[in-house]
């Protein structure tokens, strides 16, 4: 998945201390002329890292260009070329928006071996009616990793990698009650199953928790997997990028080790 | 090469893996195993059973899998070790199982024991 990019960061003037931290970061990471950076994980970096309105300028060396519009670490709306994303029917749902944000952004970004960011304000005005969706959702529906402290998989919450990274989760109690539920309306008949077939065995009999605590991952896809984490206080269902599984395993085990770990967190 | 050379290749080819074994996930039964230090039956019956379980719920999810005709996959991490299981296109019931001390490049621990399943397989036919 990872590529070797070459970056060129634009000089932008009056930027965020984020996101001029960020791109200063690429650019000294430039300082060979080649870093290993891959060129969709930087565009959703400095995403990540815009606070205040600003329009970023992604030009490729094969000429293609996306000008994304970004508040409050969300990106609202992609152009490409000049195309607007959506015009007056912004998503109302920030899966949606994703969904529509990831099909722009993929075909120019996995191919690009030179990325030139740009950035320059813009007002809010137009956009304010507009959900968008934030970097780590983008990420996850596009099985990137977006933050450089998962490459210390030992350091990992799981709590956190899921929280950021999880397309569709379902949280249990121990009597099997369904204490959170959220999914992407894809992902819907998925985490429907996991559900009917997580509380009931193979013969049919009501599962309980806490008669087992482990971490089961099932791949689906290359890209995808799904994720049953037993508990003693219950059980978490989820569907994840298949990049944050061995993150997500070793983070389950350091957390479980440490009662005060898995599980003290707060859920969502 | 016999079936437990095969396992005994198999587990010196994945570092920290200290448990390779061969059964039958219908029987739930452990046929073959190569480990580091002895396993008890009841261990080994124990292991199957949760590739079993692994299994249906992989069977479950058919609908939702990139190749529900191909083997099978489950990884499960305990707090002590992880297991990945890989089992046969149905019916077959072959499966076969590495425990790892480590979770890190799961990836290339199932690469390996499809692998070693295929050619597991190859002998039976």
């Amino acid at each position: 998945m990872s590529q070797i990019v070459r970056l060129r960061i634009t000089r932008p003037h009056n930027q965020t201390s984020r996101l001029k931290h960020r791109l200063n970061a690429f650019a000294c990471a430039d300082g060979n002329d080649r870093a290993q950076v891959n060129g969709l994980t930087a565009v959703l970096k400095c995403v990540d890292a815009t606070i205040l309105p600003r329009a970023l300028t992604v030009a490729t060396e094969t000429g293609d260009t996306l000008r994304l519009l970004v508040s409050n670490r969300r990106l609202m709306r992609v152009e490409r070329d000049g195309e607007m994303t959506q015009d007056g029917d912004a998503p109302a749902d920030p899966a949606e928006a994703a969904a529509r944000f990831a099909e722009r952004l993929e075909p120019v970004l996995r191919k690009a071996g030179q990325v030139t960011i740009g950035t320059a304000r813009y007002t809010t005005d137009a956009l304010f009616w507009d959900v968008g969706c934030g970097a780590g959702r983008l990420a996850a529906l596009m099985g990137v990793i977006l933050h450089n402290d998962i490459d210390a998989p030992a350091a990992v919450d799981p709590e956190l990698l899921l929280s950021e990274h999880a397309l569709a989760r379902v949280e249990l109690s121990a009597s099997g009650r369904v204490l959170s539920r959220s999914s992407t309306t894809r992902a819907e008949p998925l985490l429907e199953v996991l559900l009917q077939h997580v509380l009931r065995d193979g013969a049919g009999d009501a599962v309980l928790a806490g008669q087992r605590e482990d971490c089961s991952c099932i791949p689906l896809t290359p890209k995808y997997d799904a994720i049953v984490i037993h508990r003693r206080d219950g059980q978490t269902l989820a569907v994840t990028p298949s990049a944050i599984r061995d993150h997500l395993l070793s983070g389950w085990q350091k957390h479980s080790a440490n009662p005060a770990g898995w599980g003290s967190g707060t859920r969502h | 090469m016999t079936v437990s050379e095969q396992l005994d290749a198999l587990r010196a080819d994945i570092p920290g893996c200290v448990l390779a074994a061969f059964g039958d996930v219908a029987a739930q039964l452990v046929l073959r195993s190569s480990a580091d230090s002895p396993w008890s039956q009841e261990k080994l019956d124990d292991l199957c059973r949760t590739g079993a379980r692994q299994f249906a719920l992989s069977d479950a999810l058919t609908g939702f899998r990139a190749a529900p005709e191909g083997m099978r996959e489950a990884i499960v991490a305990t707090r002590r070790d992880v297991r990945v299981f890989v089992a046969a296109p149905a019916p077959a019931g072959d499966i076969l199982c590495c425990v790892c001390r480590s979770s890190a490049q799961t990836g290339q621990v199932v690469h390996k024991a499809r692998t070693a399943l295929s050619e597991l397989m190859g002998r039976e036919q």
